[in-house]
Protein backbone atom coordinates (compact mmCIF):
# COMPACT_ATOMS: atom_id res chain seq x y z
CA UNK A 1 0.00 0.00 0.00
CA UNK A 2 1.06 3.62 -0.63
CA UNK A 3 1.06 6.23 1.92
CA UNK A 4 -0.27 8.96 0.44
CA UNK A 5 0.54 11.46 2.79
CA UNK A 6 3.85 10.84 1.81
CA UNK A 7 3.32 12.35 -1.62
CA UNK A 8 1.89 16.29 -0.25
CA UNK A 9 4.12 19.25 0.25
CA UNK A 10 4.08 19.17 4.45
CA UNK A 11 4.98 22.60 4.47
CA UNK A 12 2.14 23.44 3.24
CA UNK A 13 0.04 22.91 6.13
CA UNK A 14 -2.93 20.19 6.37
CA UNK A 15 -5.55 22.18 5.26
CA UNK A 16 -4.45 22.83 1.78
CA UNK A 17 -3.41 18.99 1.59
CA UNK A 18 -6.02 17.27 3.15
CA UNK A 19 -9.67 19.25 3.02
CA UNK A 20 -9.23 19.39 -0.53
CA UNK A 21 -12.09 17.88 -2.05
CA UNK A 22 -14.55 17.95 1.17
CA UNK A 23 -16.43 20.79 -0.95
CA UNK A 24 -17.39 18.79 -3.75
CA UNK A 25 -19.85 15.86 -2.79
CA UNK A 26 -19.84 13.22 -5.19
CA UNK A 27 -22.33 10.79 -4.05
CA UNK A 28 -22.58 7.36 -5.58
CA UNK A 29 -26.04 6.31 -6.94
CA UNK A 30 -26.60 2.13 -7.30
CA UNK A 31 -24.95 0.04 -9.53
CA UNK A 32 -27.18 -0.71 -11.84
CA UNK A 33 -28.34 2.91 -12.93
CA UNK A 34 -24.73 3.63 -12.67
CA UNK A 35 -23.77 1.19 -15.70
CA UNK A 36 -26.86 2.41 -17.98
CA UNK A 37 -26.02 5.86 -17.10
CA UNK A 38 -21.98 5.67 -17.47
CA UNK A 39 -21.46 7.18 -14.47
CA UNK A 40 -21.25 6.14 -10.63
CA UNK A 41 -22.05 9.83 -9.72
CA UNK A 42 -25.09 11.79 -8.76
CA UNK A 43 -23.64 14.92 -9.04
CA UNK A 44 -21.14 14.22 -12.23
CA UNK A 45 -24.25 12.71 -14.10
CA UNK A 46 -24.79 15.57 -17.18
CA UNK A 47 -26.91 13.31 -20.25
CA UNK A 48 -27.33 14.72 -23.63
CA UNK A 49 -30.34 13.85 -25.42
CA UNK A 50 -32.44 12.21 -24.62
CA UNK A 51 -32.30 12.55 -20.66
CA UNK A 52 -32.92 9.38 -19.71
CA UNK A 53 -30.04 6.86 -20.37
CA UNK A 54 -30.81 3.47 -22.61
CA UNK A 55 -32.28 0.38 -20.73
CA UNK A 56 -30.81 -2.30 -21.76
CA UNK A 57 -32.74 -5.06 -23.38
CA UNK A 58 -30.92 -8.54 -23.41
CA UNK A 59 -32.63 -11.19 -25.31
CA UNK A 60 -30.45 -14.33 -23.88
CA UNK A 61 -29.72 -15.25 -20.28
CA UNK A 62 -25.91 -15.24 -20.97
CA UNK A 63 -26.10 -11.84 -22.40
CA UNK A 64 -28.28 -10.67 -19.00
CA UNK A 65 -26.21 -12.49 -16.80
CA UNK A 66 -23.06 -11.10 -18.53
CA UNK A 67 -24.56 -7.76 -18.47
CA UNK A 68 -24.30 -8.23 -14.15
CA UNK A 69 -20.87 -9.47 -14.08
CA UNK A 70 -20.51 -5.87 -16.97
CA UNK A 71 -22.52 -3.45 -13.81
CA UNK A 72 -20.12 -4.65 -11.01
CA UNK A 73 -16.96 -4.15 -13.43
CA UNK A 74 -18.02 -1.15 -14.21
CA UNK A 75 -18.81 0.11 -10.27
CA UNK A 76 -15.10 -1.09 -9.49
CA UNK A 77 -13.73 1.27 -12.79
CA UNK A 78 -15.33 4.08 -11.73
CA UNK A 79 -14.86 3.91 -7.98
CA UNK A 80 -10.97 3.11 -8.15
CA UNK A 81 -11.00 6.42 -10.84
CA UNK A 82 -12.47 7.89 -7.80
CA UNK A 83 -10.37 6.52 -5.39
CA UNK A 84 -6.73 7.66 -7.32
CA UNK A 85 -7.81 11.08 -6.56
CA UNK A 86 -9.27 10.86 -3.29
CA UNK A 87 -7.10 7.93 -1.42
CA UNK A 88 -8.45 9.01 1.58
CA UNK A 89 -12.39 8.35 1.48
CA UNK A 90 -12.91 5.32 3.89
CA UNK A 91 -16.56 4.96 2.83
CA UNK A 92 -16.07 4.43 -0.66
CA UNK A 93 -12.96 1.88 -0.10
CA UNK A 94 -15.79 -0.20 1.59
CA UNK A 95 -18.45 0.32 -1.03
CA UNK A 96 -15.20 -0.64 -3.85
CA UNK A 97 -14.65 -3.92 -1.65
CA UNK A 98 -18.25 -4.98 -1.36
CA UNK A 99 -18.77 -4.39 -5.34
CA UNK A 100 -15.57 -6.54 -5.45
CA UNK A 101 -17.13 -9.29 -3.80
CA UNK A 102 -19.91 -9.26 -5.85
CA UNK A 103 -18.27 -9.13 -9.15
CA UNK A 104 -16.22 -12.39 -8.11
CA UNK A 105 -19.85 -13.85 -7.24
CA UNK A 106 -21.71 -13.44 -10.62
CA UNK A 107 -18.49 -13.89 -12.44
CA UNK A 108 -17.88 -17.17 -10.91
CA UNK A 109 -21.94 -17.85 -11.04
CA UNK A 110 -21.63 -16.80 -15.40
CA UNK A 111 -18.13 -19.18 -15.90
CA UNK A 112 -20.04 -22.17 -14.34
CA UNK A 113 -22.51 -21.72 -16.87
CA UNK A 114 -20.95 -20.26 -19.87
CA UNK A 115 -17.33 -20.72 -19.87
CA UNK A 116 -13.82 -18.64 -18.82
CA UNK A 117 -14.20 -14.83 -18.82
CA UNK A 118 -10.55 -14.63 -18.44
CA UNK A 119 -7.74 -16.44 -18.50
CA UNK A 120 -7.89 -16.59 -14.46
CA UNK A 121 -11.17 -18.11 -14.73
CA UNK A 122 -11.61 -21.32 -12.73
CA UNK A 123 -12.70 -23.21 -15.72
CA UNK A 124 -10.37 -23.83 -17.98
CA UNK A 125 -10.23 -27.09 -16.81
CA UNK A 126 -11.94 -28.99 -19.51
CA UNK A 127 -11.51 -30.45 -22.90
CA UNK A 128 -11.20 -29.28 -25.76
CA UNK A 129 -9.70 -25.65 -24.50
CA UNK A 130 -12.63 -23.98 -23.49
CA UNK A 131 -11.27 -20.77 -24.40
CA UNK A 132 -11.68 -20.77 -27.46
CA UNK A 133 -15.19 -22.44 -27.12
CA UNK A 134 -17.21 -18.90 -26.11
CA UNK A 135 -18.02 -15.84 -28.43
CA UNK A 136 -15.59 -13.07 -29.08
CA UNK A 137 -16.88 -9.68 -27.59
CA UNK A 138 -17.38 -8.02 -31.03
CA UNK A 139 -20.11 -11.03 -32.31
CA UNK A 140 -23.60 -9.56 -32.30
CA UNK A 141 -24.99 -11.75 -29.26
CA UNK B 1 1.06 -6.18 -18.03
CA UNK B 2 -2.35 -5.95 -19.26
CA UNK B 3 -4.80 -9.14 -18.85
CA UNK B 4 -7.47 -9.52 -21.07
CA UNK B 5 -11.40 -10.15 -20.67
CA UNK B 6 -13.64 -11.85 -22.63
CA UNK B 7 -16.33 -9.44 -22.84
CA UNK B 8 -17.07 -5.47 -23.53
CA UNK B 9 -17.31 -3.09 -21.21
CA UNK B 10 -21.01 -1.87 -22.28
CA UNK B 11 -22.97 -4.06 -24.74
CA UNK B 12 -22.28 -3.62 -28.15
CA UNK B 13 -25.26 -5.41 -30.55
CA UNK B 14 -26.26 -3.50 -34.07
CA UNK B 15 -28.97 -5.17 -36.24
CA UNK B 16 -28.67 -2.91 -38.45
CA UNK B 17 -25.82 -2.58 -41.00
CA UNK B 18 -25.08 1.37 -41.68
CA UNK B 19 -22.31 1.80 -43.93
CA UNK B 20 -22.59 5.90 -43.64
CA UNK B 21 -22.65 5.72 -39.67
CA UNK B 22 -19.67 3.44 -39.91
CA UNK B 23 -17.35 6.52 -42.07
CA UNK B 24 -18.44 8.90 -38.93
CA UNK B 25 -17.69 6.60 -35.85
CA UNK B 26 -14.21 4.98 -37.42
CA UNK B 27 -12.90 8.67 -36.14
CA UNK B 28 -13.27 7.80 -32.47
CA UNK B 29 -10.95 4.75 -33.30
CA UNK B 30 -8.65 6.58 -35.72
CA UNK B 31 -9.18 10.30 -34.93
CA UNK B 32 -7.13 13.26 -33.41
CA UNK B 33 -10.02 12.81 -30.57
CA UNK B 34 -10.65 8.88 -30.75
CA UNK B 35 -10.10 6.18 -28.03
CA UNK B 36 -6.78 5.20 -29.38
CA UNK B 37 -5.14 8.33 -29.25
CA UNK B 38 -6.03 8.99 -25.45
CA UNK B 39 -5.66 5.61 -24.52
CA UNK B 40 -1.80 5.81 -25.82
CA UNK B 41 -1.83 9.38 -24.73
CA UNK B 42 -2.35 8.78 -21.30
CA UNK B 43 -0.42 5.19 -21.13
CA UNK B 44 2.54 7.20 -22.49
CA UNK B 45 2.17 10.06 -20.15
CA UNK B 46 1.78 8.56 -16.80
CA UNK B 47 5.98 7.47 -16.71
CA UNK B 48 6.35 11.36 -15.77
CA UNK B 49 3.53 11.99 -13.51
CA UNK B 50 5.25 13.42 -10.54
CA UNK B 51 3.22 11.60 -7.45
CA UNK B 52 1.54 8.20 -6.98
CA UNK B 53 -1.90 9.67 -7.87
CA UNK B 54 -0.71 10.83 -11.46
CA UNK B 55 0.78 7.40 -12.44
CA UNK B 56 -2.42 5.55 -10.94
CA UNK B 57 -4.74 7.81 -12.61
CA UNK B 58 -3.10 7.98 -16.00
CA UNK B 59 -2.73 3.90 -15.61
CA UNK B 60 -6.67 3.22 -14.89
CA UNK B 61 -7.61 5.90 -17.60
CA UNK B 62 -5.34 4.63 -20.10
CA UNK B 63 -6.79 0.98 -19.77
CA UNK B 64 -10.20 2.03 -19.63
CA UNK B 65 -9.69 3.24 -22.65
CA UNK B 66 -8.25 0.20 -24.26
CA UNK B 67 -11.72 -1.35 -23.57
CA UNK B 68 -13.21 1.91 -25.44
CA UNK B 69 -11.67 1.12 -28.23
CA UNK B 70 -12.60 -2.03 -28.10
CA UNK B 71 -16.42 -0.57 -28.02
CA UNK B 72 -15.69 1.57 -31.02
CA UNK B 73 -14.02 -1.09 -33.04
CA UNK B 74 -17.30 -3.43 -32.53
CA UNK B 75 -19.23 -1.11 -33.39
CA UNK B 76 -17.47 -0.18 -37.05
CA UNK B 77 -17.15 -3.73 -36.74
CA UNK B 78 -21.06 -4.27 -36.58
CA UNK B 79 -22.27 -1.43 -38.87
CA UNK B 80 -19.80 -2.76 -41.99
CA UNK B 81 -20.48 -6.67 -41.56
CA UNK B 82 -23.07 -7.28 -43.88
CA UNK B 83 -22.08 -4.30 -46.33
CA UNK B 84 -21.80 -4.80 -50.23
CA UNK B 85 -19.07 -3.38 -52.27
CA UNK B 86 -21.14 -0.84 -53.40
CA UNK B 87 -22.31 -0.23 -50.97
CA UNK B 88 -19.47 0.70 -49.14
CA UNK B 89 -18.25 2.61 -52.33
CA UNK B 90 -21.59 4.59 -52.41
CA UNK B 91 -21.13 5.83 -48.58
CA UNK B 92 -17.76 6.88 -49.78
CA UNK B 93 -15.54 3.98 -48.31
CA UNK B 94 -14.46 2.63 -51.39
CA UNK B 95 -10.95 3.75 -50.72
CA UNK B 96 -11.05 1.98 -47.30
CA UNK B 97 -12.20 -1.07 -49.04
CA UNK B 98 -9.76 -1.00 -51.77
CA UNK B 99 -6.78 -0.29 -49.40
CA UNK B 100 -8.26 -2.88 -45.97
CA UNK B 101 -11.41 -4.64 -47.97
CA UNK B 102 -13.73 -5.56 -44.85
CA UNK B 103 -10.91 -4.99 -42.07
CA UNK B 104 -10.61 -2.20 -39.33
CA UNK B 105 -8.14 0.33 -39.82
CA UNK B 106 -7.82 3.57 -37.59
CA UNK B 107 -8.79 6.47 -39.90
CA UNK B 108 -10.59 9.78 -38.72
CA UNK B 109 -13.64 10.31 -40.56
CA UNK B 110 -12.32 11.55 -43.65
CA UNK B 111 -10.02 8.72 -43.75
CA UNK B 112 -6.66 9.97 -42.54
CA UNK B 113 -4.65 7.92 -41.22
CA UNK B 114 -3.85 7.41 -37.23
CA UNK B 115 -0.89 9.18 -36.18
CA UNK B 116 1.53 9.17 -33.19
CA UNK B 117 1.31 12.85 -33.61
CA UNK B 118 -2.05 12.40 -31.59
CA UNK B 119 -0.22 11.23 -28.05
CA UNK B 120 0.59 15.25 -27.46
CA UNK B 121 3.17 14.52 -24.63
CA UNK B 122 5.51 17.48 -22.94
CA UNK B 123 6.60 15.73 -20.22
CA UNK B 124 5.33 18.96 -18.01
CA UNK B 125 2.74 17.62 -15.92
CA UNK B 126 0.22 20.53 -15.68
CA UNK B 127 0.64 20.78 -19.59
CA UNK B 128 0.01 17.52 -20.24
CA UNK B 129 -2.96 17.38 -17.69
CA UNK B 130 -4.83 19.96 -19.32
CA UNK B 131 -3.64 18.31 -22.96
CA UNK B 132 -6.05 15.54 -21.28
CA UNK B 133 -8.73 17.82 -20.24
CA UNK B 134 -9.27 19.59 -23.62
CA UNK B 135 -8.95 15.99 -24.98
CA UNK B 136 -11.73 14.69 -23.11
CA UNK B 137 -13.90 17.61 -23.96
CA UNK B 138 -13.53 17.29 -27.46
CA UNK B 139 -13.71 13.46 -27.56
CA UNK B 140 -17.28 14.49 -25.75
CA UNK B 141 -18.45 17.07 -28.29
CA UNK B 142 -17.15 14.65 -31.19
CA UNK B 143 -19.44 12.25 -29.31
CA UNK B 144 -22.62 14.53 -29.18
CA UNK B 145 -21.88 15.45 -33.30
CA UNK B 146 -22.45 11.51 -34.02
CA UNK B 147 -25.37 10.96 -31.59
CA UNK B 148 -26.75 13.89 -33.57
CA UNK B 149 -26.00 11.74 -37.16
CA UNK B 150 -28.17 8.59 -36.22
CA UNK B 151 -31.35 7.49 -34.78
CA UNK B 152 -30.84 3.76 -34.11
CA UNK B 153 -30.81 3.12 -30.37
CA UNK B 154 -28.64 0.47 -30.68
CA UNK B 155 -25.94 3.12 -31.56
CA UNK B 156 -27.18 5.58 -29.83
CA UNK B 157 -26.94 3.47 -26.19
CA UNK B 158 -23.19 2.68 -26.28
CA UNK B 159 -22.31 6.31 -27.69
CA UNK B 160 -24.28 7.91 -24.85
CA UNK B 161 -22.01 5.54 -22.19
CA UNK B 162 -19.15 6.41 -23.93
CA UNK B 163 -19.78 10.19 -24.16
CA UNK B 164 -20.59 10.29 -20.15
CA UNK B 165 -17.06 8.55 -19.74
CA UNK B 166 -15.70 11.45 -20.91
CA UNK B 167 -17.42 13.90 -18.68
CA UNK B 168 -15.75 11.40 -15.49
CA UNK B 169 -12.30 10.93 -16.94
CA UNK B 170 -12.41 14.98 -17.54
CA UNK B 171 -13.35 15.76 -13.90
CA UNK B 172 -10.44 13.34 -12.64
CA UNK B 173 -8.32 14.73 -14.79
CA UNK B 174 -8.53 18.39 -13.54
CA UNK B 175 -8.94 17.20 -10.04
CA UNK B 176 -5.18 15.96 -10.36
CA UNK B 177 -4.42 19.28 -12.54
CA UNK B 178 -6.04 21.67 -9.59
CA UNK B 179 -3.76 19.82 -6.81
CA UNK B 180 -0.82 19.53 -8.69
CA UNK B 181 -1.07 23.61 -9.14
CA UNK B 182 -1.91 23.86 -5.95
CA UNK B 183 1.15 22.39 -4.89
CA UNK B 184 3.35 24.07 -7.42
CA UNK B 185 4.48 20.92 -9.47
Amino acid sequence: MYNYSNCYDQTKGPDQNTLRFIDQPQTLINSQEGFIRGNMFNELYDPYLPTEPYRLTPQTEREAMLNKVREYTFALIDLNLYLDTHPNDVEKIKVFNQYSTQLRQVTNEFESRFGPLSLSSEYLNSYPWAWISTPWPWEVM
Amino acid sequence: MWKYEKKLEYPVNIRNKDVKMAKFLVTQYGGANGELAAALRYLNQRYTMPDEKGKALLTDIGTEELAHVEIISTMVYQLLKDATVEEMIEAGLGGHFAEHGKGLYPTDANGVPFTVKYFSTTGDPIADLQENMAAEQKARAVYENLMNMTNDPDVLAPLSFLRQREIIHFTRFKELHDEYKERGL
